[in-house]
């Protein structure tokens, strides 16, 4: 369940009592609520900006790049009957994202390449939700073998794109273009799509729907 | 034609129009199926190489739908991922980490030592400055050994009582602990380099060795970089620029450090830093993957420098 406090959007506490990034809690009708910091989150920050996240409660998500789970948690608050499976190869961020696996039950944290989808597919069944979250030069061709193996059909991917980690020599708007360009041809229709600032600089978020 | 699907509950072998044909449960609590899952996969994979099946690399069949195949609920499937991937991740993460994350830590803390050496030091001269102005040192370490042990000659400063004095000395006090401390480390750090990294450090030096090593994030990362990386580390600004306006691009990063190339005259840096950033290339693959140390490395290095030093601007 998601309300709005203040400015931010909130999500109702899986945990009650615990905070995971030091977001500010509060109790309304309904249960505790953590407020989703736009700052700290891509999602939130797409969403204060107008996007709408198709995602709903019992579904199966992926998420590449995964990283401390900051917006893991907030997906993990809205997904009471799913389940999330976050991958990153960064031992430093995982390591915290493990810690948050274990107390929250719909959480599974795996640390691999996510341009290597053979190696944790074991553990994946097919989810209806792909988050992507990798500063990686080649993460529309990562985007497109993920979605491949592991998206049902009709599944939703919400993808942040920084355009320095593409490409730094080149403008915003032109590696954006050319990131579009390639995730269409891949068979992809873009819902929506925000720049994300002032909150990211040079960011562009995208909802997109698979075949 | 057979595909063997590997699942956190256990072994598959399914044929065509996903029928199983066989199925091995795996046994145990999490951690244990997690530790001995690959080493499983691999029995699997060699008692599968006879017939015809297709191996983890292109069998990419949906786990919890086969598991379903045999009756098993999703929920246990959800479960069983859960479980096994907690285990299995905190066993990456174990895996992963190795001595050299010490280095990388202690060369931090080497820097935030300094760091907090210079502040704190800074603070003392002003202080004990109001007292004793004719006291100089330019050297902060001396300067606060020299606070401690020199006694007062004629002055202009503040007149003050033992009090005051008292509090200026236990504060310099504190300084020079830290001093120690960072001493420590710096042998700490030498000792640690020797161990993990001696070609590095043979060719680097200790100092320098381990803050390429604090750069590049571990040894293991270094080891799969290219000469040209290590050789701009540390001029990630210059760098930049070359790439986005075309200005020159940066001839060295960190390794200016080094003796050779900072005592070397203008037009023979660039020559330098990149035989340098090639030999350190080599030298942290052979002491990632290997760990033996190798006399030549270094004598190719010096001979490089003696050529070097012959090419005179004309």
């Amino acid at each position: 369940m998601m309300i709005k406090l203040g400015r931010n959007f909130a999500t109702k506490n899986l945990v009650p009592g615990k905070s995971v990034y030091g977001e500010s809690l509060a109790k309304r009708k309904g249960g505790e609520f953590r407020s989703w910091d736009p700052k700290r989150s891509k999602v939130a920050a797409a969403m204060m900006k107008g996007m709408k996240i198709p995602l709903k409660e019992n579904q199966m998500v992926l998420y590449l790049g995964v990283a401390t789970g900051t917006t893991a948690s907030h997906l993990s608050d809205l997904l009471t009957k799913g389940m999330l499976f976050g991958v990153d190869f960064a031992p430093r961020v995982l390591r915290e994202f493990i810690l948050l696996s274990e107390v929250r039950r719909n959480l599974v944290p795996i640390m691999a390449d996510a341009s290597k989808p053979q190696k944790y597919r074991w553990l994946v069944p097919n989810v209806d939700f792909m988050f992507q979250d990798v500063a990686q030069p080649n993460q529309a061709q990562i985007l497109v073998r993920n979605a491949k193996i592991f998206l049902n059909k009709g599944g939703h991917i919400f993808v942040a794109v920084k355009s320095r980690s593409i490409d730094v020599t080149k403008k915003p708007g032109d590696v954006f273009k050319v990131f579009k360009k390639e995730i269409k041809e891949a068979g992809f229709t873009i819902l929506d799509e925000k720049r994300l600032e002032p909150f990211e600089k040079d960011h562009l978020a995208l909802l997109l729907k698979w075949k | 034609m057979v595909q063997l699907v590997k699942t956190p509950l256990g072994f598959f072998v399914v044929a065509l129009k996903n029928q199983v044909v066989e199925f091995q449960e795996t046994m145990g609590n999490p951690k244990d199926v997690a530790t001995n899952l690959d080493f499983e996969y691999k029995k699997w994979e060699e008692a599968m190489r006879a017939k015809a099946y297709d191996s983890e690399e292109d069998c990419f069949l949906d786990p919890m739908k086969i598991t379903g195949l045999i009756g098993i609920p999703e929920e246990k499937f959800l479960q069983a991922s859960r479980e096994v991937g907690l285990a299995a991740a905190k066993i990456a993460i174990k895996e992963h980490i190795g001595k050299d994350y010490l280095v990388v830590q202690a060369v931090g803390a080497l820097d935030d030592l300094t760091k907090a050496i210079n502040l704190l030091a800074n603070r003392a001269m002003e202080w004990y400055g109001l007292h004793y102005p004719e006291f100089k040192e330019e050297d902060m370490e001396k300067y606060i050994s020299g606070l401690l042990k020199h006694k007062r000659g004629i002055s202009m400063g503040l007149e003050i009582d033992d009090r005051d004095l008292n509090s200026i000395r236990d504060y310099a006090e504190g300084i020079t602990l830290l001093i120690k401390r960072k001493k420590l480390i710096e042998t700490y750090i030498d000792k640690l380099m020797s161990e993990l990294s001696p070609n590095v450090k043979a060719l680097a030096g200790a100092n320098l060795g381990a803050r390429l090593i604090s750069r590049a994030g571990s040894l293991k990362r270094l080891a799969r970089l290219p000469a040209s990386t290590i050789q701009v580390f540390g001029a990630e600004k210059a760098l930049f620029k070359h790439l986005q306006k075309g200005v020159p691009p940066p001839k060295h990063g960190i390794i200016f450090q080094h003796n050779a190339i900072s005592t070397a005259p203008k037009h023979n840096r660039g020559k330098l830093a990149r035989t340098l950033a090639a030999k350190l290339a080599i030298a942290a693959k052979i002491d990632y993957y290997s760990g033996d140390f190798r006399q030549s490395l270094v004598d190719d290095w010096n001979a490089r420098i003696k050529e070097v030093k012959k090419n005179v601007k004309n």
